[in-house]
């Protein structure tokens, strides 16, 4: 069997005889004082365990984060582009190859914790423990990994974060895999138990074994779909769309968001706030971490006025697509508020006036926020290098939810908070959000106390500031092209 | 074998190629000029499959790169101008690797590790560290990796660069080497003086267009000319009455001497010699005067400044 030529370096490089000697020798003797200390507790299981969770996830993920980008510091990350490894190789070569020493290391610790689990005479946990190790493991290296490409996608690779960012985010997903799935597999705790998923009673521990193996694939086909870009090898940019839709629905139907609506009519609005809700942060999440390239949106402006439709559909930009999804979702959402029985409208209130209204007035402004802060990132993307501009987008957006919000609530203007934005204006969430349960729980006829003008404040607000982004980013392109344009002019060409 | 067509790049605020459109013949050295900030680097990039243009195309023996890299990688090698090296493996770990990464079968790779390592003259250092190579060695190291894989096409990025003279006239007698076991190399810089020793073809651009590409002197059918100097012991009239009736064109002619250009080839110049010896002229030098790079490159500069 041919071996992966980008393991196979990492194994050269990674484990030395000098290495493969000291962390065996290292952790012997931790483990020795850790038993001498309590011989017939389980606190050495659970040493163990927890030793392996800090070498695969603390370690290991600081080395899958640092995989691509210490290549690309080095100058070495070319010659691979130029190599004819595929897309898949690297990525399990990469994977597997940057942490093969922690993992060496981890599977000691996982072996001691399993031998010790055996002597306790309690066999039935080791299966969970191992699952849980191993997926949570590769899940959080895996996470670190693609954050990583992604951040490379926007040349930061000499900023120092970009390896701290993505070892955070692999560290949050890999902890919560962990702790999530420890807590579902917990035998001694009856973990074993029906849960409702979309209102299907689904076993618990089994439900765990599905959504963790799930995550784990998404994570590794990111991995994957990453690197074949850095390979550049075309592709259609299907998968984080795809992975938006799964979350969003994936959530929809856990009993803790979705399940719980008071009211019966309320069910399919609840799941589709959530499913706006979804749709709405991992709308954000995509303006700040996939590249917005001017140039690639030059690259698809000029394809689509050929005709030339792969390379269009190719270079579709993600915040597009994300921001498709999103609207998408809210016309779900206003239909479902839409049909709800004039009956409900006349008994339930927001903002003084009818449930319906309210909620489609809010559910559309808040699309145009979105809308107008997606505007607020692209601006200062055509202006100059991608992180710098982000860095200032997130600032005016933090200014603009949380800043001025503040300053009109202190200035007792509160009531006008919905016009820079509709996440600050007090009950805007909870209409927004599954908690609609929370107001169909109100007594009939009561109305939550605020200004009636308020969901159509959140709508003018909208509507004024993406007309007026849209003025700037029209400006802002023609500037763009145009210094390309006169570039030439000036060269002569 | 390698042609480019109609290819354009774009940097926010400036266009870095335009229109960019030659076709490399096969088994030349290509010696791509121009002045800092040309486009070399990015027109390279987009020959190895690893910048895709904003427009036009890269074709490799009919087929586009761009459609296929992993595929296109197989027949090309490239240099960066920065490239690294895994300091930590040895020469022969490096070597071993890329050529496994290059997709060469198992039982082909140590001979061609040992042909790569023999072909740059690192043969004897193996076992040494790439960290601990001095940088001409590196250097040596970096063009056996590219090379490793017996690529159609090189594309080599300022490979030059920060080498000292010995080791920039042992990279020259390689490239030569490269090309008369049938490479076809493409290699930039923007000092002429070390492309002027190997190279067959020249492609200068400017401000990321294609102001020339062609055959340096003495390369191209039909145009294989050099410029002889003469030089007379004492001035005699007759000189370019003799020159006139060989119809020898004559680039400027004294009675003490001339520089006339000759078709190249040894029966040529020698009819000339014999033919003013004959006619009792006193010649005290008859020399070829190899057309220097930076010549022809100012020259083409100015011919492409005259025509905008």
């Amino acid at each position: 069997m041919p071996v992966n030529p980008e393991f196979r370096r990492y194994l050269w490089l990674e484990l030395s005889l000098q290495r493969m000697i000291a962390m065996p020798a290292v952790l012997a003797a931790v483990f020795f004082l850790v038993a001498l200390g309590d011989p017939d507790s389980g606190a050495l299981s659970d040493f163990a365990f927890g030793a392996f969770l800090i070498l695969i996830l603390l370690w290991g993920t600081r080395l899958a984060a640092s995989a691509v980008v210490s290549e690309v510091r080095a100058g070495t990350w070319d010659w691979q582009r130029m190599s004819a490894i595929g897309p898949w190789q690297m990525t399990w070569g990469k994977l597997f190859g940057s942490t093969v020493f922690v993992w060496f290391g981890g599977l000691i610790c996982l072996a001691v914790a399993l031998f010790s689990l055996l002597r306790q005479g309690t066999p039935q946990e080791i299966p969970s423990l191992v699952f849980v190790g191993l997926v949570s493991g590769v899940l959080g290296q895996a996470v670190s990994l693609a954050a990583s490409l992604l951040w490379l996608r926007q040349g930061a690779a000499d900023r120092r974060a970009v390896i701290a960012t993505p070892q955070f985010l692999g560290l949050l997903a890999g902890g919560l895999a962990a702790y999530e799935g420890l807590a579902a597999l917990d035998l001694e705790a009856g973990g074993l138990g029906l849960l409702q998923w979309y209102g299907l009673p689904l076993d618990r521990a089994l439900f765990a074994v599905a959504s963790l193996s799930a995550f784990l694939g998404w994570s590794i086909l990111g991995v994957y779909r990453l690197m074949q870009a850095e390979l550049q090898v075309r592709q259609r940019p299907w998968a984080w769309p795809a992975f938006i839709v799964f979350l969003v629905g994936y959530c929809a139907g856990l009993p803790e968001f979705g399940g719980r609506a008071a009211a019966p009519e309320l069910l399919e609005p609840g799941r589709l706030s959530l499913v706006f809700g979804g749709c709405l942060v991992l709308a954000y999440a995509t303006y700040f971490l996939f590249e917005k390239d001017p140039i690639a949106l030059r690259g698809l402006s000029l394809a689509l006025k050929r005709g030339d439709r792969p390379r269009a559909l190719r270079l579709l930009p993600q915040w597009l697509l994300a921001s498709v999804l999103a609207g998408l979702a809210a016309l779900a959402l206003v239909a479902a508020l839409v049909a709800l029985p004039e009956a409900f409208g006349a008994r339930h209130f927001a903002f003084g006036m009818d449930f319906r209204l309210a909620g489609t007035l809010l559910v559309i402004g808040t699309f145009g926020f979105l809308l107008r802060d997606l505007g607020i990132v692209l601006l200062l993307n055509l202006r100059g290098r991608s992180r710098r501009a982000d860095a200032a987008a997130l600032v005016y957006l933090l200014a603009l939810h949380l800043l001025i919000p503040g300053l009109l609530q202190t200035l007792g203007l509160g009531n006008y908070v919905g016009l820079v934005s509709p996440y600050a204006q007090a009950f805007t969430l909870p209409v927004l959000s599954a908690s609609l349960a929370f107001v169909s729980s109100l007594a009939p006829g009561v109305s939550i106390p605020a200004l009636e003008a308020i969901p159509w404040l959140v709508l003018i607000g909208a509507l004024s500031q993406v007309s007026l982004l849209l003025v700037l980013l029209l400006r802002r392109w023609r500037r763009f092209q145009a210094e390309i344009d006169s570039s030439l002019a000036h060269e002569g060409v | 074998m390698l042609s480019v067509e109609h290819l354009s790049y774009d940097y926010p605020g400036t266009r870095a190629l335009q229109d960019v459109s030659f076709t490399v013949a096969p088994q030349s050295i290509t010696a791509l000029v121009g002045p800092n900030g040309a486009g070399k680097t990015t027109l390279l990039r987009c020959m190895a499959a690893l910048a895709e243009p904003i427009a036009g195309r890269v074709l490799l023996e009919g087929q586009d790169i761009h459609e296929e890299p992993r595929e296109s990688h197989k027949a090309m090698g490239y240099l960066s101008d920065f490239f690294g090296l895994y300091d930590e493996l040895t020469v022969l770990q490096c070597l071993r690797h890329q050529a496994a990464a290059q997709g060469v079968a198992a039982g082909a790779r140590a001979e061609l590790v040992e042909r790569a390592a023999q072909r740059v003259g690192l043969a004897d250092r193996l076992r040494q560290r790439a960290g601990a190579l001095s940088r001409g060695l590196r250097q040596r190291l970096a063009i056996a990796q590219a090379i490793l894989h017996e690529p159609r096409i090189v594309l080599l990025d300022e490979p030059a660069s920060g080498l000292d003279p010995e080791a920039r006239q042992s990279l020259s007698e390689l490239l030569l080497k490269l090309r008369a076991e049938g490479m076809t190399l493409i290699v930039s810089s923007h000092i002429l003086a070390e492309l002027r020793d190997y190279s067959s073809h020249m492609l200068i651009l400017r401000d990321g267009r294609l102001v020339h590409h062609g055959p340096v002197s003495g390369e191209a059918e039909g145009e294989a000319q050099v410029a002889v100097v003469i030089e007379l012991a004492e001035a005699d009239p007759r000189l370019a009455e003799v020159l006139a009736a060989e119809g020898v064109d004559s680039v400027n002619v004294k009675s003490e001497g001339a520089r006339v250009l000759v078709p190249d080839g040894a029966a040529a110049r020698q009819a000339l010699l014999r033919r003013l010896v004959e006619a009792g002229l006193p010649v005290s030098a008859f020399n070829v005067e190899r057309r220097d790079l930076q010549d022809a490159y100012l020259s083409q500069v100015k011919k492409g400044d005259d025509a905008g």
